[in-house]
């Protein structure tokens, strides 16, 4: 989620680009998407995940909060069942607090790679620490229109050395915005795996963007992932100290 | 007694007003109460072979209230009514009075209704203050306190040690104590203390807790009724399974020279497999040899007496292994099981649970045990429990 999150924040704060007379290569496309994200320090965002599967459908209601790379925290708020349980990630370390027997978790690393909550999102989603700049080669190989917005259409090869899952990415990045409306990913056999999309923009937090990024897994009919921003704040002014276990029980 | 419930059903009443009208007063409502809980039914058969069935039910609401009073403040009270129906309620003619025993400085438990095979019972299992400001935490009331790491034993849990066949009460009973929290980045440091009328049946704890080399550890000293009690505990990883433990060590006040100290330790290992399949395997150890064959073993959920953190299991070694995972999206399954190694006892627990929207949820259970008995290896007895839980 966190890399959703922040593919989605690489595209906000992205002033209007009539200064660029010049083409960009690839590699800047992707950095400037990127770069803005890093820019940004805290964010609130409240958001609705709806998990969609062929005869069965769930909501689930989050509020989230994000410092910089390594810090962020959950709180779920619906349903009853869950509400209050809360997850604190740190850098690669993830704790689960449990309010009905008050009890914090600290979950152990092969559960990143799994489902969180049943979603088509992994724990790994949440707190991935590979970068679409440093860790891939970055291409551009056409252009795309999605939703009446002309696209590049860049190729993302990961570098040997990085420890990434994809094989390969292709990323479809709106010309005049920069939002990244489309990302496919693909499996070390060039299978299409996942495709992200991120449509409905809107202005909020003071910024217009993308609210609605659907997460559908190929190799699995009828089954996708939703999530629906409800509001979002930027600099909220949280610092370190906001994330830690004790805040965890504290979060309202 | 009357003062509580009338309080639980004012605030009760009040909250579900809130919900109706759109007020001021419903804002500043919803902004500083919170309520939630969950209506369960369970059904319960128990039988050694075909021809003894027991039959029993048992309805159970909890209610969970909290009121922020300020930023810093919050007050929760939580409530549990349960009314108890069947034959093993006609069976148990001590039911009502075990059940009106509350543990805690004040009684907040009450029989409503007494008959022979219908019991109504509500207790107050939570009723504490939270004072919460900066890098200090401080709590005073009826409250959980819980010090343990794993999964299966807590031998750290000197408050409220649990046992996972109690699955139909994970909140376990409170704890009337005054805890004191002070944080700074990873680390913090506690003080909780259970007071009684002398430090013999009073537990008295410091816990620091300290995340190192990507590792969360706690070390603890306590007054623990009768013992004192020094601790360690924690829960890191090797490779990518969890990697968890926890171990104390009780020595009696009266016998501070000799060796008659108990250790109570268990491990833990978890690891979640392709298609979220996870597993725990733990191991427990008490080297309280006296009192392994003494402790029953509990095969209900019903009446069943409190187990401690000095002896988690009537056996000096015991196993755990669990496996769970998601056959569809709404239909999960479970097995666990404990084996107590020189009493050569198996107890196994296989459920499913399927949740049918966001508030519907149904879990069947199963409970069998075999043993030894007069060398011969046989079933010693079998529960099963279909649970039906509306959570709002």
């Amino acid at each position: 989620m966190k890399t959703l999150i922040r593919l989605l924040f690489s595209t906000f704060l992205f002033l209007p680009l009539s200064m660029l007379s010049q083409e960009l290569t690839a590699k800047q496309i992707i950095e400037k998407a990127d770069a803005i994200m890093k820019g940004t320090n805290s964010t609130t965002s409240v958001m609705k995940i709806t998990t969609e599967r062929p005869k069965w459908s769930r909501d689930m209601t989050v509020k989230s909060w994000s410092l910089g790379d390594d810090l962020s925290m959950m709180l779920i708020t619906d349903p009853p069942k869950d509400k209050g349980a809360a997850y604190l990630m740190k850098k690669k370390e993830v704790w689960n607090w449990v309010p009905s027997i008050d009890r914090t978790i600290k979950m152990p690393p092969s559960m990143m790679m799994q489902s969180w909550m049943g979603t088509d999102l992994t724990n790994d989603d949440l707190v991935k620490q590979s970068s679409i700049v440093t860790d891939y080669v970055h291409t551009i190989i056409g252009e795309i229109t999605i939703d009446g917005r002309l696209c590049y259409q860049i190729q993302l090869i990961p570098k040997e050395e990085a420890a990434v899952v994809w094989g390969k990415i292709i990323v479809a990045v709106d010309k005049t915005d920069f939002f990244q409306l489309r990302v496919e990913y693909y499996d070390e056999d060039e299978d299409l795996v996942n495709v992200l999309t991120a449509s409905d923009v809107r202005e909020m937090g003071g910024r217009k963007l993308p609210t609605r990024l659907e997460v559908t897994p190929m190799d699995k009919k009828g089954q996708k992932t939703i999530i629906q921003y409800i509001s979002l704040e930027f600099n909220t002014g949280i610092d370190e100290s906001f994330f830690s276990v004790q805040n965890m029980k504290r979060l309202k | 007694m009357r003062k509580w419930v009338f309080f639980i059903f004012f605030w009760g009443a009040l909250s579900a007003n809130a919900q109706q009208d759109s007020s001021e007063t419903t804002s500043w409502m919803k902004e500083h109460f919170e309520l939630n809980g969950y209506v369960k039914y369970l059904a319960s058969t128990s039988f050694t072979n075909g021809d003894n069935l027991i039959t029993d039910n048992l309805i159970h609401n909890r209610l969970n209230f909290k009121y922020h009073a300020s930023s810093s403040i919050t007050a929760f009270v939580e409530a549990r009514n349960r009314v108890f129906y069947g034959e093993s309620v006609k069976m148990n003619p001590f039911l009502s009075t075990q059940l009106k025993k509350d543990p805690g400085l004040a009684n907040l438990s009450k029989v409503w209704i007494d008959e022979k095979a219908f019991v109504l019972h509500s207790t107050i299992d939570r009723a504490y203050i939270r004072y919460s400001k900066g890098n200090w935490d401080l709590s005073l009331g009826r409250q959980r306190v819980n010090w343990g790491v794993n999964l299966a034993w807590n031998p750290n849990d000197l408050f409220n040690a649990y046992n996972l066949v109690d699955f139909d009460y994970q909140e376990r009973p409170g704890s009337d104590a005054l805890r004191i929290q002070y944080y700074k980045n990873s680390t913090s440091i506690q003080v909780a203390v259970k007071p009684d009328t002398s430090l013999n049946t009073s537990v008295a704890g410091l816990m620091l807790k300290f995340n190192k080399f990507n590792y969360d550890f706690q070390v603890l000293a306590a007054n623990y009724f009768t013992d004192y009690a020094a601790g360690i505990g924690w829960a890191g990883n090797v490779k990518n399974a969890g990697f968890k433990g926890e171990a104390t060590y009780f020595h009696p006040k009266s016998m501070v020279a000799d060796t008659s100290g108990i250790v109570s330790a268990s491990i833990t290992f978890d690891y979640v497999f392709n298609h979220g399949i996870y597993v725990n395997i733990a191991g427990l150890y008490n080297s309280n040899q006296a009192n392994t064959n003494s402790l029953p073993l509990g095969s209900t959920v019903f009446g069943r007496e409190p187990l401690s953190a000095k002896n988690l299991m009537p056996a000096q070694f015991t196993s755990f292994i669990q496996a769970s995972g998601a056959i569809t999206p709404a239909l999960s399954a479970s097995v666990a099981m404990f084996h107590l190694f020189e009493r050569d006892i198996t107890f196994y627990m296989p459920s499913l649970a399927y949740s049918i929207n966001n508030s519907w949820d149904v879990d069947l259970t199963g409970q069998l045990y075999f043993g030894a008995i007069e060398n011969r290896h046989q079933n010693l007895g079998n529960s099963i429990f279909l649970r039906l839980r509306l959570s709002y």
